[in-house]
């Protein structure tokens, strides 16, 4: 297989063809000629952010229900045919996002096309289908929650942070509530509406006739007009300020502390966005980084930590995170907070931002090796509407920001620690008398259905 | 003093042709007369390196000792050497603008470091030095502990499936040195210390036991250079094999395991006999399963989950490849459902297949399943190091990733049908149950 872009001393990016249809669809390909393996992505704006009051999940159960069967087939048949040529497609529903996502051996396309064809214009949305994968969504969740608790923090963090009542702060998967109270006749409805966005989004990855694919795809997306043609906004946040600091969320018996340190960050219209990454490899976005070497490295508490940020449309969360036995947990968040707090104040030693830089420029190449990872990276760039130009200059934006320039973008995109909100899972009664120091808690259970109290 | 040898691919038959650039050819082999081996594939002009340090060194060598001992050696691997101290090793890796992980088994502990390719001379140097020179300080491997400790909760003490499932194969392969955790059992992480770690490095960490994987942008002669540079100007010894390793016994009939936990979906785990990766039956078994578990329309998965609505997820885990192991089937069953009804069903499948084999579409459609998971396996560095890591170790056989499309074009439906007869037609089974806490019966609760 040949090394695709050679970046480094030479470096170039992958090259790809942009291109716009008729009705809001916008074309990136990517030929890889010689590649066995083909990528096409298919993304809606919507998600989430459309699912009505009370009902979240919708979106996210409605790309689940694409690949249940359409008027030719019935859900089994349809993956038996897709399995079949080696192929899969993944469906999927983000906060922002509805999407779908084919990939198999590039010389079976010719047979998957007819197959995508019948998913996007006659889904079956069969009511029994419908009631099954309601369901198991819903015991699904109920499932986790006696699982492994890392994974559930992000969506008791999004409630605790926007409010349970906020687009941003319903989890995209929905709650065992909501998802029971959706309606069989919204599925049809989402997609519709999905279909007829005013943004389409399509990546193509792979060895492939880039005119035969643009032709293949003009006849797949061509839409009709005069249907809804809007990109969702999310509203405005409640105020917060009179909520307490701390949520805890009780599992009895948990022999550990997870816990999320974090609060409202920036939107993707931040134009240091290239630095911002920067600040997070040297705060948390590597084994080197600040957080985890004060708390694993140095002090032996805990086995990961880490910091993330998003950049949606609306302004995401900015966090630290990670988890360490019952009895250091407060410690640990103490830790965290005085790390934090640091970099605020001080910025970021010079030696910790050059080390974070290195490792960045090195770990390029491998953004774009594979072409589920170039799928992706064409899905963010055309998401984000950046022009290909800003990744050019990469290497050299990394190369400009200075200790003071990384301390301001930090103090742009993360609340100071005093203004940060907290999120604990763990066991309340052994926690809570070391966290009173943090202050205010509130007190939930993780048995109860949903993700945190109602927050208006 | 050395063999070479060329691993040549071999020609492919009709209509299982990979696309060009899947077949590794020719892979670079040479075994030393200390036991360490090497093997390249090189990928001109590809901008990444994988180097992948694979140490036949896994949790099945630490009887007599305390269980769990591989793995922390692992992790002090990450806490100094003579030449590099304290965490020079990751930040080392890190300037180069590389990343790193390392995760151990039952057989074998591997160490995974992805580099831009002009890097590779310094990882080859950082990884021959704490091959050889390893500080094990006694501070930091109390520090280490904690860390240990934390993973332990993360992924086992707080999951009570997890918990379960550490049960279910002490017994599926008691009396083995396959029967213990590998991140080992909690009160033995705590008596772990810096001797019994520094004997176990002494007595495992040899070159007989090491085998370098390289992929990637990395020149033949520039390998050779840096392996006599770093590697053999400190040459280790050969080790005999783990003959005492032996993998799971054949048992009389079925184990059975029940247990309660505080949960709400049961689950319910299957074990059953399986063939060494060296095996001619291995790519049958392989088959086999995909048949059963790979994808919405496998078997299990059409009957269990998207026809009946019996379980919320199923999945697959392997214990022992080097030699005959155990597959385990793990199901978590709906909260509205009985276990009993579920491995009814599941028993009615497995007879099913062992008694008749797959349909030939089936067989077809699997093949091209496999077919298209290794082509996209071979896309990273990272997975073709892996993948050549394992065939070589493992399997003993560097040549069978080259021949995987060939060999599986070879597979019949018979030799599916034999590779599940052999499977689940002679005992050895395993089965655990896992209820919810206060459900009545054998059966799930509600």
């Amino acid at each position: 297989m040949t090394g695709s872009g050679s970046l480094g001393s030479a470096r170039r990016l992958p090259d790809f063809t942009r291109l716009s249809l008729s009705g809001g669809c916008e074309l990136a390909l990517l030929p890889r000629p010689g590649s066995p393996v083909m990528t096409l992505t298919l993304i809606w704006q919507g998600g989430a952010l459309t699912d009505p009051s009370g009902l979240g999940g919708a979106a996210s159960l409605t790309a689940e229900l694409l690949a249940k069967g359409t008027e030719a087939s019935d859900a089994l048949q349809l993956a038996s045919r897709i399995e079949s040529l080696g192929a899969q497609c993944d469906t999927w529903g983000t906060r922002e996002t509805l999407g779908l996502t084919f990939a198999g051996p590039g010389r079976v396309f010719d047979r998957l096309w007819p197959i995508v064809r019948e998913m996007l214009w006659t889904p079956r949305f069969d009511r029994r289908e419908f009631v099954k994968t309601r369901m198991r969504a819903i015991e699904s969740i109920q499932a986790a929650k006696d699982g492994d608790p890392r994974s559930l923090l992000p969506p008791y963090a999004d409630g605790w942070i926007y409010g349970t009542a906020h687009p941003f702060g319903h989890p995209v998967m929905g709650d065992e509530t909501s998802l029971g109270a959706i309606p069989a006749s919204l599925m049809r409805a989402t997609w519709m509406r999905h279909r007829a966005c005013a943004r389409t989004l399509v990546s193509v990855v792979g060895d492939f006739d880039p005119l035969k694919v643009e032709e293949e795809l003009r006849a797949l997306l061509l839409t009709p007009g005069g249907a809804e043609r809007s990109v969702p906004h999310a509203p405005a946040l409640a105020a917060t300020a009179a909520r307490p600091r701390g949520l805890l969320i009780d599992r009895p018996g948990a022999s550990q502390g997870y816990f999320w340190i974090g609060g409202i960050g920036v939107d993707r219209s931040y134009a240091d966005w290239v630095e911002l990454e920067l600040v997070h490899a040297a705060l948390g976005g590597r084994f080197n980084s600040l957080i985890n070497r004060r708390l694993r490295v140095e002090r032996g508490l805990t086995y990961g930590a880490h910091s993330g940020y998003s950049l949606p449309g609306f302004p995401g969360l900015s966090y630290l995170t990670s988890y360490t036995p019952t009895e250091t947990t407060a410690a640990a968040i103490e830790a965290s907070l005085e790390v934090l707090g640091e970099a605020h104040e001080k910025g970021f030693p010079m030696a910790d931002l050059e080390a974070a830089r290195r490792f960045l420029k090195g770990q390029e190449v491998f953004r774009y090796e594979t072409s589920g990872q170039l799928a992706a990276w064409l899905g963010t760039l055309l998401l984000q509407g950046r022009d290909v130009g800003e990744w050019e200059r990469y290497p050299e934006r990394l190369d400009a920001l200075s200790p003071d320039g990384a301390r301001q973008i930090l103090n742009e995109t993360f609340p100071a620690p005093e203004a940060c909100r907290l999120v604990v899972i763990g066991d309340a009664e052994r926690l809570l008398p070391h966290l009173g120091g943090l202050g205010e808690w509130t007190r939930h259970p993780m048995a109860a259905a949903g993700f945190g109290p109602w927050l208006g | 003093m050395s063999q070479a040898s060329g691993v040549t691919a071999p020609a492919h038959p009709p209509g299982l042709e990979p696309a060009p650039g899947t077949v590794p050819s020719p892979l670079i082999y040479r075994r030393f007369d200390d036991g360490l081996e090497t093997i390249l594939w090189p990928d001109r002009g590809n901008p990444r390196a994988a180097l992948y340090v694979v140490y036949t060194v896994g949790s099945r060598l630490e009887l007599p000792r305390p269980t769990g001992l591989a793995h922390f050696l692992e992790h002090m691997m990450f806490n100094g050497s003579t030449g590099f101290p304290d965490d020079a090793f990751d930040r080392i890796l890190e300037d180069l603008g590389g990343s790193n992980n390392a995760y151990t088994s039952e057989e074998v502990t591997v160490y995974q470091d992805l580099v831009p390719a002009g890097a590779i001379g310094r990882v080859l140097e950082l990884e021959a030095d704490r091959r050889q020179n390893l500080l094990i300080d006694p501070m930091r491997v109390e520090r280490e502990r904690g860390v240990i400790l934390s993973e332990r909760h993360a992924s086992i003490d707080n999951d009570p499936v997890a918990r379960f499932l550490e049960d279910v194969q002490s017994v599926a392969c008691a009396g083995t040195s396959y029967a213990s955790p590998v991140i080992g059992w909690r009160d033995d992480i705590l008596r772990i210390d810096a001797r019994l770690l520094r004997e176990f490095y002494a007595e495992h960490y040899q070159s007989g036991r090491v085998a370098l994987v390289g992929v990637g942008g990395i020149d033949p002669d520039d390998w050779h250079r840096l392996i006599e540079a770093h590697w053999r100007s400190a040459p280790g010894r050969v080790v005999p094999e783990a003959l005492a390793c032996r993998g799971p016994h054949a048992s009389f009939g079925e184990r059975r395991i029940a247990g309660r936990g505080e949960l709400v979906a049961p689950y319910l785990v299957m074990g059953f006999p399986a063939p060494q990766a060296s095996d001619p039956g291995a790519l049958p078994h392989e088959l086999l399963w995909t048949l059963l578990v790979g994808g919405v329309a496998s078997r299990l998965y059409a009957t269990l989950i998207e026809g009946k609505s019996l379980a919320l997820d199923l999945g697959t885990f392997r214990v022992g490849r080097i030699v005959p192991g155990r597959m385990f089937l793990g199901v978590t069953v709906s909260p509205r459902r009985r276990v009993a009804t579920v491995e009814r069903l599941i028993r009615v499948e497995l007879e099913r297949i062992a008694e008749q084999g797959p349909t030939e579409a089936e067989r077809g459609r699997v093949q091209n399943q496999c077919l298209a998971a290794h082509a996209y396996r071979l896309e990273s560095v990272a997975h073709r190091a892996e993948l050549l890591g394992r065939a070589l170790v493992i399997q003993r056989d560097p040549g069978a990733l080259a021949e995987y499309p060939l060999r599986l074009g070879a597979v019949t439906c018979e030799d599916i049908r034999m590779a599940a007869r052999a499977a689940f037609g002679s005992g050895g089974w395993t089965v655990g149950t896992l209820h919810p806490e206060g459900a009545t019966g054998s059966g799930g609760s509600r």
